[in-house]
Parts: structure tokens; C-alpha cells; sequence
């Protein structure tokens, strides 16, 4: 194949023989490539972030919900419809509304939610949430071995709150510890763990001690319990109000007689009144506030979800809020080739509704929170106005560096006229060049990314700890989820390759245009003037 | 027109305009080279040889005058065209007091950069290149960057990269104006010996009596008139 000689040129110039690369090429490829790699990075971690929060609004709220245009009772037709529908994945009614929380003087007006107990664990994952949320209790000679709050824990009488709403009123979920020094305080060691705690437990000291064969024993001095009990499949209970134990009698062997120590912390209970309650008191009735333990603290990880909030059923909604049988909304799933893109979701909710639009509004999730889109495509598009710029920069570097070539070497240029190169041609030369430092470039910039996304956790870890330290890390690792953020290759995802093609084809075609001038220049010179300078 | 002229001017005229006033370079020139034969060019520092040469090259604009390149008639009023460009690669080659070698490339792929530049480079031209360089005395240097070379080596690749593409016309303009005396007759020798060998016509311009008196005419530009000596 016979290569242009322009091109020849152009190469050999950036890649003299018997020199590696010269140090002007090598500075303006690298320039290029951390360009290509910085703009590509940004974009795609945009990107991630968008992904992840879509991720957490979905997890918050479903893919979509239904809303009806007024309080109904005609739900569970609409649900029994939807659900026979075989892409729609879960329904779940909810009601929704602010109450007023008290415990003792302190007070709150969470967003109260109400959920199906039996489907709406199937569209939040409140387990997720609850596991996010939990607090541990710190001590000298006691290690805090609560399990962690389970959403099938939540009656009628139990609600999980927010972080916020349990720091304002000073509220926990109920806690056990298990005492003695701190080395003993292996589970191996003691051959038993904690598998639940019942919000109803209250506060006392227990005594598990082991029996021998399958027989253990759990007592409470304060209690005044004292119960046998055999393990059933692994697991020790000796009913309600007492914790339940699993038996890892497969990792040790037990001595007969062990015993160990645990204090129980019972969960902290809140009153709850609601608008209704409180119109009744002002006419003179009296109406006891509903009492509520707190089975759990949970945190959503979605920022745009209500801070001040708490999940309770649907049935204490109904009842507190004096809304038999209503229903403020539903939580929808749908199946994948539905949910996985917008315009379909979109299509699908349309189609949804066009034939209840009387009485229901079906609103994705997308819409719901356009705002915060809008937002971040907002910034994103703020980080290549700021980027573009620092480009043209580059590309003015480049164009200088060019210039002061074409200028080193005006005799050569004469001379590759006098030899019956046409003008160009040798013009092309620079051009070639400019075009070739942004391939080079944009190729190492790519691979750069590349990396960057492969090994994004070590470097954010790196960063995060030499800015915000140690102690820093988990909090702001916890806000940014950098630990989770997807940020897809280019072969994964088609958008993730567009952004790596553009700014690529970005770098070359402003390197090339950089090359342009020089170029120009080249071409335009008289070659005898060319060959007389100095 | 003689077909056994390989390269004919006829009236070539050249001013300078200098600000205020012309500067009359060349005032009607005309020179007539037959097919393999030399031809020498003295004359003062200043008095357009180098100006000469470039317009016999069409690389610089003529005021008035004609030229042929073998049967193509020129007129040199006007900028060279693609054909005439094309044409120069494979029918001149060049040489000067500076090598203008290009220093990112070696000495085979400086040879060979012509053969580049009019589309006929393959690995026969190869072949050439080192033909020429032997013949030079720097077949030994084929891979060296022209940097590590000294002045007369130069001189000597610049030479074989003149004689690449086998043009019919060779224009030397003070090419042992660089070198000391005993590598100036060394590289003089081996560019007429090439000449005659490859059968390419020589325009020598050069202040040295001795070399001059080597080609088959000689000639003397003065007060822009060119005189056979
Ligand atoms: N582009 C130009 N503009 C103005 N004057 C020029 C230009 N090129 C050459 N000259 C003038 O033309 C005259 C002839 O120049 P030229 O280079 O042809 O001389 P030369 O005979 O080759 O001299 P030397 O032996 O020193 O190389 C000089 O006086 C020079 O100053
Ligand atoms: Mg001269």
C-alpha cells in the first residue's frame, strides 16, 4: 500500500526515525487524551449519577403510581385489573397524608405513608431501607447484636420513621445488647445470634443459658420468666415478648450449662394524632391519640423523598385518618421491556389510562420528578459549556505548536516545492499532523476512560480520603453511593459509547482544525522566498 | 525548436521592486542546454544566479519570457501550474549550498522522498537510492539521521536525492559552497561523474573557476546579462 507522502511526512515528523517521539508531539497527544479523558469522565459519571438516582426514585417509588382525581373506594377493582394485566408486576394501594407525632414534648408532622402490608414490600424494598437506616448503640462491656429491623415486623401498632423524625423525637427501635468483654463477644464463642427482636419486647436482662442435647433455657430475673425450650430448626423461641435466638451449633460445640448475658431496650412508642382526631378534640370530644411503637428507622436513599416521614400500615392509615376503605394512590411495577425505557413507560402508563382518564391519572416516575432531571442534564450541560472552551484552549496550543514548526522549517518547505511537491500537499502536511495528534489522542483519552471507569471506586476512595479523610469517607461515600454507582463501558451501553465517540470525533476534528492555519500558511509561501530565509 | 535541447529560456526578464524603486535582475535572458551536456554559472554575489535558477525551476514568477521543459512550452509570467509542478518533480531535481535535508528522516527515506512526492516510490526505488549513495562514497550511511552526518556526507545525499527520480535536468546551485576545498572537489567530481553517468544535463552556478571550467560551457552573469566566457 502506498501511503501519501503528506502523510508520510506528517507521521514522521510527530515519530522522527531513530527517535521514539518527538517531545512536542508527545505533549500535545497527552494533552489531547487528558482533554478526551476528563470530558469523557464527566459525562459518563453524569450519567451514573442519573442511573443511580433513577435507581433510587424507582426503589422509592415504583415505576409508577396511579393517582386518583378524587379520594376512592373504587381501588381494588382497578388493582385486580391491573394485575391481570401481565406486564404490570405489583400494585399497591397507599394513603398518604401529614400527621402529627408526639412523644412527650417533643413533636412532628412526618409525611405519613400507608402501605399494603402483604404487596407493598413488593414494590419498595423497605428491608433496603430499614438495613440503611439501623443505629447502633455504642458501650464498654456490651455489644450491640440487634438484629436488623424487618419489614414483615410492621403491624398495625408498629411504624418505621425517618432518620430525621427519630432524632427529633428522640425515638429508637427496640435494641439488645449482649454483655461481657469484648473478647468474648464472638458469636462463634457463644454459639448462639440474635435472630429477632420483637418490638414488643420490653426492656430487661435475659439469661440464655444451654441445656444440653436441644434443650436451652431463657430467663429474666426482672421478668420473673423463666422458660424451657427446644430448638426448632435452628431457632430458639420462647414466644412473644422475648427475643428469638438461631443456634450455630454447626461452627461450635457448646458446653452444657453455658450461659451469656443479654439486655433488651424496649422500642420507644409515639402518639399519633391525625387532623381528624384533632378537629374531634376541638369540638370537645375525647379522642385518644393512637399509640405506636417504632419497629425500625429506615433511609431512602432517593434525596428527593420526604425527610420528615414514617411508613406505617395501611390499615393504622385508615383508621387514624378516618379513611376506611380510600385510597390515595397506587405504587405500580411493571415488567421490564416496559419500565426499561422512558417512551415505552411512558406509552404504557398512557395507554393505561386513556380508558379510566375519568377517574385516574397514571404518572411515570420520570415525570414525577422532571425537575430534578432537568437538573442534573442542567449540569451536565453547564460541565461542557465550562469544557468546550478548555478544548478550544487546547486546540489553540496545538495550533501554536503547529505554527512554530511551519516556521522551523520554512526551507523545507521551499524545498518540498522546489522537488515538485504541489502546495497542498505540503500544506496538508501540518494538517495531517494536527489531525493525527487527535487521533492519537482521542485513542489514549479513550483508554484513559476507560481505566478511570474500571478503577473509579479506588480512585474516589483515594480522593474522598485525602480531602475528607478517614472519618470523612463513609459520609460522604454514603451521600455520593460512589460505592454503587454504575458508570457502563462503552460496549454495554449504546449511550455510553455515543458519549466516547463524540468526544473523540470532538478531539480530532479541533486538532485538525488547529492544523489548519499552519497548514494555510504552508501552502500559501513562495517558495523561492521560502528557500532564501534565514 | 531544437528537440535536442533539453531545457531552453528565451527573454527571461526579472525585476524586483524594492519599495521606491525596481531592482533589474534579470534583463532578457537566454539560454539554450542540449540533452546531457553542462553548463556553468559564475558571477557576482548578488547579480541572480540563485534568481535564474529558480525561474529555470518555475518556482518564482518571471516578469516576461518563455520556457521549455523538453517539448513543454512555459509561459513564465504566470505561477506554475499542477502540470507544470507535477512535470518539475520527475524532470529537475535540485540541488543547493544548504542540504535542506530533512532532518526526521533518514538518509534512505531522504534519498527516496522525491520518488515520495511523484507516486512511483517502491522497493526498486529502494534499490536506487542505495545505488546512488555508494556511488556518492556514503553507501554506509543509508540509516543515519542527517543530523550525525557531516557537511560533505550531506552534500553527497542531497546530491543522490536529486538524482532519485533520474530527471533530466540537474540544477546545482553553489553546491560545494559549504565545504573546504579538497571535499569540495571530492563531492564536484562525483556530481559530474553522476551526471554523465545518469545522462542528466547540469546548470552549475558557482564562484569557483576550476569547477566551472570542468562543465562543457561556461558562462558569466553580469548587470542581469548572461555571456558565454
Ligand atoms: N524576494 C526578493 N525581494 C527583493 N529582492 C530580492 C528578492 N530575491 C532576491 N532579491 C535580490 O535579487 C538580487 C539577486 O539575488 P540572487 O539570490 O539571485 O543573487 P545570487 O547571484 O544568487 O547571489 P549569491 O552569489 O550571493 O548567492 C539580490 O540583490 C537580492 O537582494
Ligand atoms: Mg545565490
Amino acid at each position: 500500500m502506498k501511503i501519501p507522502w503528506p502523510l508520510f511526512l506528517a507521521w514522521k515528523q510527530l515519530f522522527p526515525t531513530q527517535r521514539k517521539v518527538s517531545f512536542f508531539s508527545l505533549l500535545a497527544i497527552i494533552g489531547v487524551a487528558l482533554g478526551v479523558n476528563v470530558m469523557i469522565v464527566v459525562v459518563a459519571f453524569m450519567k451514573g449519577f442519573q442511573h443511580k438516582f433513577r435507581e433510587d426514585i424507582i426503589d422509592a417509588q415504583g415505576h409508577a403510581r396511579a393517582i386518583p382525581l378524587s379520594r376512592t373506594r373504587e381501588w381494588p377493582q382497578l388493582q385486580q385489573e391491573l394485575l391481570n394485566n401481565s406486564e404490570v408486576l405489583a400494585v399497591s394501594p397507599y394513603l398518604q397524608g401529614p400527621l402529627l407525632v408526639q412523644k412527650g414534648d417533643y413533636h412532628s408532622v412526618p409525611l405519613s405513608i400507608g402501605i399494603d402490608l402483604s404487596s407493598g414490600t413488593s414494590v419498595l424494598p423497605l428491608d433496603e431501607f430499614l438495613k440503611n437506616g439501623q443505629m447502633r448503640m455504642e458501650a464498654h462491656d456490651a455489644v450491640d447484636v440487634t438484629p436488623f429491623p424487618q419489614s414483615k415486623s410492621m403491624e398495625d401498632d408498629v411504624v418505621f420513621v425517618s432518620q430525621y423524625v427519630a432524632n427529633r423525637l428522640g425515638v429508637r427501635p427496640g435494641a439488645i445488647l449482649r454483655m461481657g468483654k469484648s473478647k468474648d463477644l464472638k458469636d462463634e464463642l457463644v454459639g448462639v445470634r440474635v435472630l429477632e427482636l420483637g418490638s414488643e419486647v420490653p426492656s430487661a436482662e435475659w439469661k440464655l443459658q444451654y441445656l444440653g442435647g436441644e434443650e436451652w433455657r431463657l430467663k429474666s430475673k426482672g421478668l420473673e420468666f423463666d422458660a424451657k425450650m427446644r430448638a426448632n430448626n435452628g431457632r430458639l423461641y420462647a414466644g412473644p415478648g422475648t427475643p428469638a435466638f438461631e443456634v450455630l451449633n454447626d461452627r461450635i460445640k457448646l458446653e452444657i450449662g453455658a450461659e451469656s448475658t443479654y439486655q433488651t431496650f424496649r422500642s420507644s412508642t409515639i402518639e399519633v394524632f391525625s387532623p381528624v382526631m384533632i378537629k374531634r378534640a376541638q369540638a370537645n370530644e375525647m379522642v385518644p391519640p393512637k399509640e405506636v411503637r417504632i419497629g425500625g428507622i429506615f433511609e431512602v436513599p432517593w434525596q428527593g423523598f420526604h425527610a420528615e416521614a414514617m411508613i406505617g400500615s395501611y390499615r393504622l392509615l385508615e383508621d387514624v385518618r378516618d379513611a376506611t376503605g380510600l385510597c390515595d394512590g397506587m405504587f405500580l411495577k411493571f415488567s421490564p421491556q416496559i419500565s426499561n425505557h422512558e417512551e415505552t413507560l411512558h406509552g404504557f402508563c398512557e395507554e393505561l389510562q386513556l380508558p379510566r382518564s375519568v377517574n385516574w391519572a397514571f404518572v411515570p416516575w420520570f415525570v414525577e420528578n422532571a425537575w430534578f432531571f432537568d437538573l442534573l442534564k442542567f449540569e451536565e450541560y453547564l460541565m461542557i459549556l465550562i469544557m468546550v472552551p478548555i478544548g478550544l484552549v487546547a486546540a489553540f496550543a496545538i495550533a501554536i505548536a503547529l505554527m512554530t514548526t511551519v516556521l522551523r522549517k520554512i526551507r523545507e518547505i521551499g524545498l518540498l516545492v522546489a522537488m515538485g511537491g504541489a502546495r497542498g500537499s505540503v500544506g496538508s502536511i501540518f494538517c495531517l499532523q494536527g489531525f493525527l495528534i487527535g487521533l492519537l489522542g482521542a485513542i489514549a483519552g479513550c483508554g484513559l476512560a476507560l481505566l478511570f471507569i474500571r478503577y473509579r471506586d479506588s480512585i474516589m476512595s483515594f480522593i474522598v480520603v485525602r480531602i475528607a479523610g478517614d472519618e470523612g469517607k463513609s459520609g460522604v461515600a454514603q451521600f455520593y453511593d460512589f460505592y454503587s454507582l454504575s458508570v457502563p463501558y462503552p460496549w454495554e451501553s449504546s449511550e455510553s459509547a455515543s458519549t466516547f465517540l463524540t468526544f473523540a470525533l470532538f478531539a480530532i476534528l479541533v486538532s485538525t482544525l488547529a492544523g489548519l492555519v499552519p497548514a494555510w500558511r504552508a501552502s500559501r509561501m513562495n517558495p523561492a522566498d521560502a528557500l532564501r530565509n534565514e | 525548436m531544437n528537440s535536442s535541447l533539453v531545457l531552453q529560456a528565451k527573454n527571461l526578464s526579472k525585476t524586483f521592486s524594492l519599495g521606491a524603486e525596481d531592482l533589474y535582475v534579470l534583463k532578457e535572458i537566454d539560454l539554450a542546454l542540449p540533452r546531457s551536456s553542462s553548463l556553468s554559472i559564475r558571477g557576482e554575489s548578488g547579480c541572480g544566479k540563485t534568481t535564474l535558477l529558480n525561474l529555470l525551476a518555475r518556482i518564482e514568477q518571471a516578469d516576461r519570457g518563455e520556457l521549455t521543459w523538453n517539448h513543454r512550452l512555459m509561459r513564465c509570467d504566470r505561477p506554475a501550474t499542477r502540470e507544470e509542478v507535477a512535470q518539475r518533480a520527475s524532470f529537475l531535481g535540485v540541488v543547493y549550498q544548504a542540504y535542506y535535508l530533512v532532518p526526521e528522516l533518514d538518509v534512505l527515506e531522504n534519498v527516496t522522498l522525491p520518488a515520495r512526492i511523484t507516486g512511483r516510490f517502491d522497493p526498486s526505488i529502494e534499490d536506487r537510492a542505495r545505488f546512488l549513495l555508494e556511488q556518492m562514497g556514503v553507501g554506509n550511511k543509508s540509516s543515519q539521521i542527517p543530523g550525525k552526518l557531516s557537511g560533505g556526507e550531506r552534500q553527497r545525499v542531497a546530491i543522490a536525492r536529486a538524482l532519485i527520480n533520474r530527471p533530466e535536468v540537474l540544477l546545482a546551485d553553489e553546491p560545494t559552497g559549504n565545504l573546504d576545498e579538497r571535499t569540495g572537489e571530492e563531492v564536484m567530481d562525483l556530481l559530474l561523474h553522476a551526471c554523465s553517468e545518469e545522462g542528466a544535463s547540469l546548470i552549475l552556478v558557482t564562484h569557483n573557476l576550476a569547477f566551472a571550467q570542468a562543465t562543457d560551457r561556461q558562462t558569466f552573469l553580469s548587470g542581469g546579462q548572461l555571456n558565454e566566457v
